[in-house]
């Protein structure tokens, strides 16, 4: 009888450890992070986003990849307002860096969309 | 006087040198060392040895050699500098003291007339009037040889001569930063590593934890600056900052927590995480659910996990290194929930996916379009942002269950496709409720 009690002793043990981690809820990765801070970026470009007379005032969504360099790769309008304001969007975020997003330590390629905002003078 | 051995007489020539004023006599007509004679160690073993200082960032500043008389002879004293901005601190301390006039090279020779290479490096415990710590002596290739105490420049004695092999360790922390351009702005992306470095000895008397000392004395760097505005750092030693800034407003920390193995840095980070979390209307009102349900949670570091994760069993909030903003925004929400839902244990398979989902979900919702947690990589990332844009209004509102009724569980089943770690059963019948209530009223 010792052999099947040990058995199920090592059962009871790997079912433990198993629950142990299952009890784990875990981000299996972490996200692009802008570098400085979004608040930053609205104030580096606020001399830049004023919409032209013939635009609404409001937000652009500007979607694109961030490599496993950090940098933005094909950057496309989500979501836009008009032609100037779009392409104002594109070209500033075109310049933005960002911390690439990790995978157990390694850089990962992550799709993102940041809103770039535009007022009335 | 010959003093019997080398131990006695390097516990004689570190307390001289450390201690005796800068200006020596280096005008002898002979010396029997010379600078290039220890620059050809130097480069002997550099070449021969496979671990030590050869592998660091140390430069030996050859040209500001100074002699010092000691009782084998004369010994060579270099200052050494590094590429990098390195601190040192002893181990089970908080306190880190910037390297910079720390380090030295020691060149000297034995007993029996061969030339030896030390590295010298000064551990400061306390800001005290002259040297209060350890000065730990190794080889050039990293091999511990002596260490001695002092207290206030008081040789107090060599801390091995006792009962045990216990270790004794400090660290060198190497900050390394470099300018990156974002957006119109330059910002220092700087990284830090830790290296342990070991004597095997016996416990040293009581040390007291690192003393910063008055900023407006104590020869360290704030020294005459008369300004009553300066504070201590909280973490490196010797540096003044505005005493303004140097309060740590840990309350809200502390009204949630149980227990921590974080040091001194971590905790000052998570606190002002905590603090930046709870300027938000929806996470305000998730932290004080679980305050006034008196919910109070451990926090620590785990290199296993990823990036971070939230163990229902032991109510423990675990992050790999570095404490970023949104992987405590998303553990602390599932901690939320875990209290909310009356436990997450009945989730460990059927609706996990949906407690994932909802604290992803809830983190894209409450970021003004900063946009996605949810999805990354997929197709459906476009289609499950502009469905977010529908149902908030571009990010103004945020939406009721009938906004987003019609699609929500569409878009959990997606979710598993895209991020496969998260592939269990979808419960058909759990709403994101907890997410309803945080952002009630907000």
């Amino acid at each position: 009888m010792r052999v099947p009690f040990t058995l199920l002793l090592l059962l009871i043990l790997q079912s433990c450890l198993a629950q142990d981690k299952k009890a784990v809820l875990e981000d299996p990765e972490i996200s692009p992070q802008i570098y400085g801070s979004y608040d930053s970026l609205a104030t580096a470009i606020r001399d830049k986003t004023i919409v032209p007379n013939d635009c609404k005032a409001g937000k652009v969504f500007v979607k694109f990849l961030v490599d496993i360099n950090g940098q933005v790769k094909d950057p496309v309008i989500a979501k836009g307002l008009c032609d100037k304001a779009n392409e104002t969007a594109l070209d500033i975020v075109k310049t933005i860096k960002f911390i690439p997003g990790k995978q157990k330590d390694k850089p990962i390629e992550s799709q993102r969309v940041i809103p770039i905002t535009f007022r009335k003078e | 006087m010959r003093l019997k051995n080398t131990s006695q007489w390097l516990i004689m020539m570190i307390a001289f040198f450390i201690f005796s004023c800068q200006s020596q006599d280096d005008t002898l007509i002979e010396k029997d060392i010379s600078v290039s004679e220890v620059q050809s160690l130097y480069q002997h073993l550099n070449t021969t040895q496979s671990n030590g200082r050869q592998t660091s960032d140390l430069e030996i500043l050859w040209d500001e050699a100074r002699y010092k008389d000691v009782s084998t002879g004369d010994a060579l004293v270099f200052p050494v500098q590094t590429s990098t901005e390195k601190y040192v601190r002893l181990q089970g301390t908080t306190t880190a003291y910037p390297l910079e006039n720390q380090a030295q090279a020691f060149a000297y020779r034995s007993d029996d007339g061969s030339l030896l290479l030390d590295y010298v490096q000064m551990i400061p415990t306390a800001q005290t009037e002259s040297f209060t710590g350890y000065v730990s002596v190794s080889d050039w290739n990293g091999d511990p040889k002596h260490l001695f105490h002092y207290e206030n420049g008081l040789f107090i004695g060599q801390p091995n001569n006792g009962r045990s092999e216990d270790l004794y360790c400090y660290w060198i922390d190497t900050q390394t930063c470099t300018v990156v351009t974002s957006g119109g702005f330059d910002y220092a992306e700087c990284e830090t590593s830790s290296t342990l470095h070991c004597h095997t000895i016996d416990i040293p008397p009581t040390i007291a934890p690192g003393d910063f000392g008055d900023p407006s004395g104590g020869g360290g760097p704030g020294s005459g600056s008369g300004s009553t505005e300066l504070c201590p750092h909280p973490t490196i030693a010797g540096q003044f900052i505005s005493c303004e800034a140097e309060q740590i407003d840990d309350q809200v920390l502390k009204d949630i927590l149980k227990c921590h193995d974080l040091n001194n840095d971590q905790y000052i980070a998570l606190a002002n995480t905590i603090k930046q979390y709870t300027e938000k209307c929806g996470n305000k009102k998730t932290y004080d659910y679980l305050k006034a349900n008196s919910v109070k949670l451990c926090f620590d570091m785990s290199s296993s996990l990823n990036a971070g994760g939230y163990n229902y069993g032991t109510q423990t909030i675990s992050f790999n290194g570095t404490i970023k903003d949104e992987v405590f925004a998303e553990e602390f929400f599932h901690a939320y929930q875990d209290r909310y839902y009356g436990g997450l244990g009945q989730y460990t398979n059927t609706g996990r996916v949906n407690i994932e989902f909802e604290a992803k979900f809830y983190y894209d919702l409450t970021h003004g379009g900063v946009c996605c947690e949810t999805f990354k990589r997929s197709d459906m990332f476009l289609e499950y942002f502009l469905w977010l844009t529908d149902i908030t209004d571009d990010f103004t509102t945020f939406p009721t269950w009938d906004d987003m009724k019609d699609k929500y569980f569409y878009f959990v089943d997606q979710f598993k496709i895209d991020q496969p770690a998260y592939d269990f059963p979808t419960d058909p019948n759990l709403k994101p409720n907890a997410l309803f209530n945080a952002l009630n009223n907000c």
